[in-house]
C-alpha cells in the first residue's frame, strides 16, 4: 500500500470504529498554547505515554503530479533527523530517551506522529524540535535515496497483485501524470530535485496550516509551552496547494492481463460515494459484511464453499476531496477454480447490493466495530491519530462522541439504503491477471499494462 | 562488571519483573485486564512443524490447525472461527507451536458462558477432532493457496526457503512451517490424526485467558472443563537430534524475471556450547539487539550508512536450530548500482568479523540492556502486552519460571559474554551465501 493509502485508510478505519463506553472516559477539549497555537487535547489520565499528532494540510501530490516523488522522498529525508547529526546517531539517541516518531505523506497532507513517556516531556521535545525546524535534508543522501526509491518502486510493481492494480489504474485514469502518481511509477523519481523538495517544505510547514492533537496524561498547562517550543522555528503562514478534482471512469468491463502467475489475481471494483462522517461508518459496516473476515459472505463463498482461495479482502480510498472513492475487492485464487470464483464474487456482490444486509449481520459487525474502537482508544497514539485524521477531513472536535452515538443508532435500512445509493452497481469492473484467458470471459486481453489503452471498454 | 552487579542487585531488591499473569491451573494462566477490554482466549499446543513424523517438517501441524478450526465438531456445529457473534478467531503455526485464538467483545456481563464453551470445545479437541473427507480436501486446497500466496508467488521467499534447506539439509529446522506444494498435495486426514494423537495432550498445551473477569471464575471454568482430560506420554522431540555439522562454504547466484532489485544473503550454522540455556538466550538477545540497531558497527551502520552497499532495512536473525546448534542470517537489498556479489561478500565478511567488531563495546551493550529493561517495564504496565509476552514465551517452549527472571538475566549478562557469543558466531561453520538478481533477457 502506498504512503497515501496508509494515511487515508488509517483515518477511515479509526473513524469507522466509533467510540462507545470508553469514549466517555476521554475528555476532548480545544486548547490554545501561550504562543497562540490551537490544538485538540484528549485527556487520558491512566495513560503512560503521550502522543502528539501533526498534519500540515496540503494536496501538492494531487494538484501537481510532477511532485509525486514527494510521497516516497519527503518522509524518508525528514526522518533522517536534524542538521549536524547522523541519522543513525539520532535514531539511537531517541530510542535511549524512549521517544519514537514517524513521518508520512498522503494526498491530504504531511503527517508527523510523536510518542514519548510523559515524564520525559521536555527532553523529548528538545530532541524532536530540531528535526522539524532544521532538518538535515542532506543532498548526498537525497540523490542516494532517489535512486534507491526508484529501484524499490520498480520492484514493487512486479508481483501479479501489483500488476492488477496497475491495470486498474490505467483503466481508471488513462495514461498520463495521474496514472503515474496513482501507480507509483518509478519514473516519478526522475523529476525529483532537492530544490523542489526544500521549497515545498517551506511552503507547507507553517503554523497556520497545522492540525495538531495531543493525547495522554499531561495537562494543557504543561503541554502548551512545550508545543510552542516544538514548533517555534516554523513560519507563521503556509501556502499549501488546494485539492483538485480528478477525471476518471471505471467501466464495468473485464480486462485480463495475460502473464505467468502462481495464482489468478482478481481485482473487482467501482466508484463509490463516501463523505467523511456517517458515510464512513455505513461503508465500514456494509463492506465488512461482504469481506470482513471469517463471518463475511465472500469468505464463505470463495474459501469455504469453493476452496478457491486463502483469503479475500476489500478496501476503499478517496480519489480526491469530492467524496468519490475507489472501491476494490481482491483475491488470489486457484487457476482451476478462477472462473467459479469470479461467478461467485459477482453473485455475492449482486445479492448484497440488491438485497442488502440482515439484522444479524449488522449486530455482528457492530459488536466488532465497537470493540475495535475500544481497543484503539486504549492508546494515546490511537486516539490522537483518529482525531487528527478527522480534523484534516473537516470533522468537528466532537467527532469521537458523535461517531459513538451514530453507530448505535444505525439501522439495517440505513445501511441498505447507503449500499444502493453510494456503492458501485453490480456491474463491477474486473481486472484479472492470469497465465491464460481460457474460460474467464474477458472483454479485453492484454499482455502488457500499456496495451490497456487499446481496449474498447 | 560493577554496573552489571548493581543492576542485578536493584532487580533482586525490587523482586522479579511485575509479571501480571496469574497461574490459575496446572496448564492455565490468566491476565487481568481493564473494564471494557475484550476477553482473549488462546490455546498453545507446544508442537509445531519440528515435531512432524519422520523428522520432516512438511506442514502437517499447520494443516491440522486449519482442519481443527474449520471442522464441524459436536461441541460447535459451525466452523470454530465463528464461535460467537461479534467475536474474532484464528490460528497460527510455527516450527515449535500451534496456537488457537479467540477474542470476545466486552459485554455488560462477564463472559462466563463464552469461556465455558471455549474450554469445553478445546478440552474435546485434546481428545479428537471431526472433519469430513470433503471438507478436508477443500481445506487442503485452501492451504495450497496460502502457500502459493505466501511463497510461490514471491521469488525472494522461494529462494530463502531453498537456502535454509541448504544450510540444514538433514534437520527439520531447515524446512519451512507451511511445507512445499508437493508436501501439501499429499496430506491425508490419517496423517493429521497421527500428529494430533502424538502432541495434542493436556500436558503439552497451555491455556491463556485475559479479560475483566475474576481469576477464580476462570479457574473454576477451566478446572471443570479439563477434569476428564488425561495426560499422555509424549514422543521424543525431533528437535533434540543435532544436525550433521560440516564446515564448508556454499555460494550460489540465482535470477528471476520478477526481480528488479537484487538481494544478497548470508546464512551460517555454528555449534556453540550452552551450559546455561537462559544465559545463552540472554547473550543472543543482546547480540540480536545490536545487530538490528543502527549503532556504530551494526550491519545498518556498515552496509547502508558507511559503505552504501545496501538500502532499507537489513534483515537479521539468530535462532537455535537444535541443542548447541545455532543459525545467524543477514539479508539485504543491494543499493542502486551496487554489484550484489560485492554486498554478499561484505555480509559474509561482517559475520566472520563479528568477534572483533569495534562497535560491540561494553558501553553499547550496557545501552542495549537499559533499553530492554525499559521495554520490560513498559510491558508490565499494560495487560495486553503482558498477555502477548506470555503467549510468545510459552509458544517458544521456554520455561515459564524463566520469564520472571528474564529482566534480571539480561541485566546480569556481562558484555564480555555477549562479545564471546559474537566470536562464536564468527567461528567455524557452514555458510550459505547467495544472490538473487534480475533476469538478463537474451538479445
Amino acid at each position: 500500500m502506498s504512503v497515501a493509502g496508509v494515511l487515508r485508510i488509517s483515518v477511515l478505519c479509526l473513524l469507522a470504529l466509533p467510540c462507545v463506553a470508553r469514549a466517555a472516559d476521554i475528555a476532548v477539549t480545544r486548547q490554545t498554547t501561550p504562543g497562540g497555537l490551537s490544538y485538540l487535547h484528549a485527556a487520558m489520565p491512566e495513560a503512560k505515554t503521550e502522543s502528539i499528532q501533526m498534519i500540515w494540510r496540503d494536496a501538492t501530490t494531487l494538484a501537481s503530479p510532477d511532485m509525486a516523488f514527494l510521497g516516497g522522498l519527503a518522509p524518508s529525508l525528514l526522518a533522517d533527523g536534524p542538521r549536524g547529526e547522523s541519522r543513525g546517531n539520532y535514531s539511537e539517541r531517541l530510542q535511549d530517551i524512549r521517544t519514537g516518531y514517524s513521518w508520512g505523506l498522503g494526498n491530504d497532507g504531511l503527517q508527523l506522529s510523536i510518542g514519548f513517556r510523559a515524564r520525559s516531556l521536555e527532553e523529548s521535545i528538545s530532541a524532536i524540535a530540531p528535526m522539524i525546524t532544521d532538518p538535515a535534508l542532506d543532498m548526498t543522501r537525497f540523490e542516494e535515496l532517489r535512486k534507491n526509491l526508484r529501484l524499490g518502486a520498480a520492484q514493487a510493481q512486479e508481483p501479479a497483485e501489483a500488476q492488477a492494480s496497475l491495470v486498474a489504474a490505467r483503466v481508471t485514469f488513462g495514461d498520463g501524470p495521474v496514472f503515474r502518481l496513482q501507480s507509483r511509477d518509478p519514473a516519478i523519481y526522475d523529476q525529483a530535485t532537492p530544490e523542489a523538495l526544500a521549497a515545498w517544505r517551506q511552503r507547507v510547514m507553517g503554523r497556520d496550516n497545522l492540525v495538531l492533537v495531543v493525547a495522554g496524561t499531561l495537562k494543557p498547562e504543561m503541554l502548551g509551552p512545550q508545543i510552542d517550543r516544538l514548533l517555534a522555528g516554523l513560519p507563521q503562514v503556509a501556502r499549501p496547494l488546494p485539492a483538485t478534482t480528478l477525471d476518471l471512469s471505471i467501466p464495468g468491463r473485464t480486462v485480463l492481463l495475460q502473464r505467468p502467475a502462481a495464482q489468478t489475481i482478481l481485482l473487482a471494483g467501482g466508484l463509490a460515494k463516501i463523505q467523511p462522517g456517517l458515510d464512513t461508518q455505513l461503508a465500514s459496516i456494509a463492506t465488512q459484511v461482504l469481506h470482513g473476515g471469517f463471518q463475511s459472505r465472500l469468505y464463505k463463498a470463495l474459501r469455504e464453499k469453493l476452496g478457491a482461495t486463502y483469503g479475500v479482502s476489500g478496501s476503499w480510498r478517496w480519489v480526491d476531496r469530492s467524496g468519490r472513492a475507489l472501491y476494490g475487492i481482491r483475491s488470489a485464487v486457484d487457476h482451476e477454480r478462477a472462473a467459479a470464483a469470479i461467478d461467485a464474487l459477482r453473485a455475492e456482490y449482486a445479492a448484497w447490493w440488491e438485497k442488502g444486509i440482515t439484522a444479524d449481520e449488522l449486530a455482528d459487525v457492530r459488536a466488532r466495530i465497537r470493540q475495535g474502537r475500544a481497543e484503539t482508544q486504549r492508546s494515546p497514539s490511537g486516539v490522537a491519530a483518529t482525531l487528527a485524521g478527522g480534523l484534516a477531513l473537516g470533522l468537528p472536535d466532537t467527532m469521537l462522541a458523535d461517531a459513538g452515538q451514530r453507530l448505535e443508532a444505525i439501522t439495517v435500512e440505513d445501511v441498505n439504503r447507503f449500499i444502493q445509493q453510494n456503492m458501485p452497481k453490480p456491474e463491477l469492473g474486473l481486472v484479472i491477471v492470469a497465465p491464460s484467458d481460457a474460460g474467464l470471459k474477458a472483454d479485453c486481453v492484454v499482455k502488457a499494462v500499456e496495451e490497456v489503452d487499446g481496449c474498447k471498454l | 562488571m560493577r554496573i552489571a552487579f548493581a543492576l542485578a542487585l536493584i532487580l533482586a531488591v525490587l523482586g522479579p519483573a511485575r509479571a501480571a499473569e496469574e497461574r490459575v491451573g496446572d496448564r492455565v494462566f490468566f491476565v487481568r485486564d481493564k473494564p471494557g477490554a475484550a476477553t482473549k482466549f488462546q490455546m498453545i499446543v507446544n508442537a509445531g512443524c519440528l515435531d512432524e513424523a519422520g523428522s520432516q517438517c512438511r506442514g502437517m501441524a499447520h494443516y491440522l490447525e486449519h482442519i481443527v478450526l474449520v471442522g464441524r465438531n459436536p461441541e460447535h456445529r459451525d466452523s470454530a472461527v465463528r464461535m460467537f457473534s461479534g467475536a474474532s478467531a484464528n490460528g497460527w503455526t510455527s516450527s515449535r507451536a500451534t496456537v488457537y485464538l479467540h477474542d470476545i467483545p466486552a459485554a455488560s456481563t462477564p463472559p462466563v458462558a463464552e469461556l465455558e464453551q471455549l474450554f469445553r470445545f478445546y478440552a474435546a479437541r485434546l481428545k479428537d477432532f471431526a472433519i469430513t473427507e470433503e471438507d478436508a480436501a477443500r481445506e487442503r486446497n485452501v492451504v495450497l493457496q496460502e502457500h502459493d500466496w505466501r511463497v510461490q508467488s514471491n521469488p525472494f521467499s522461494r529462494v530463502y526457503r531453498d537456502l535454509w534447506r541448504r544450510l540444514l539439509p538433514d534437520h527439520p529446522s531447515g524446512q519451512w512451517t507451511i511445507g512445499t506444494r508437493d508436501d501439501i498435495k499429499a496430506f491425508t486426514v490419517e496423517q493429521a490424526r497421527a500428529y494430533h494423537q502424538n502432541w495434542y495432550a493436556i500436558n503439552n498445551v497451555w491455556f491463556v485467558v485475559s479479560g475483566d473477569i475474576e481469576p477464580s471464575v476462570v479457574k473454576d471454568i477451566a478446572d471443570k472443563a479439563l477434569a476428564g482430560v488425561e495426560p499422555r506420554p509424549l514422543p521424543p522431540r525431533n528437535f533434540a537430534r543435532r544436525p550433521t555439522f560440516v564446515e564448508e562454504y556454499i555460494e550460489e547466484s540465482r535470477s528471476d524475471p520478477l526481480v528488479k532489485q537484487a538481494v544478497a544473503s548470508v546464512y551460517k550454522l555454528v555449534n556453540i556450547a550452552e551450559p546455561d540455556r537462559a544465559k545463552s538466550r540472554a547473550q543472543r538477545r543482546l547480540l540480536t539487539a545490536f545487530l538490528t540497531s543502527q549503532l556504530p558497527g551494526s550491519p545498518y551502520d556498515i552496509m547502508v550508512d558507511k559503505k552504501k552497499l545496501a538500502t532499507g532495512r537489513i534483515s537479521v536473525g539468530i535462532d537455535r536450530a537444535a541443542p548447541e546448534t545455532f543459525t545467524i542470517y543477514l539479508s539485504a537489498s543491494a543499493a542502486a548500482g551496487i554489484d550484489p556479489a560485492l554486498l554478499r561478500d561484505e555480509l559474509r565478511a561482517y559475520v566472520d568479523g563479528l568477534g572483533s567488531n569495534a562497535g560491540l563495546t561494553a558501553a553499547s551493550i550496557r545501552r542495549l540492556q537499559t533499553r530492554i529493561a525499559n521495554a520490560s517495564e513498559e510491558t508490565d504496565e499494560e495487560p495486553r502486552r503482558v498477555f502477548s509476552r506470555l503467549i510468545n514465551w510459552l509458544a517458544s517452549r521456554y520455561d515459564h519460571a524463566d520469564l520472571a527472571r528474564w529482566p534480571a538475566t539480561i541485566a546480569a549478562t556481562e558484555p564480555e559474554e555477549v562479545i564471546a557469543m559474537a566470536q562464536a558466531f564468527a567461528g567455524p561453520g557452514r555458510i550459505v551465501a547467495a544472490t538473487l538478481v534480475p533476469e538478463i533477457k537474451a538479445q
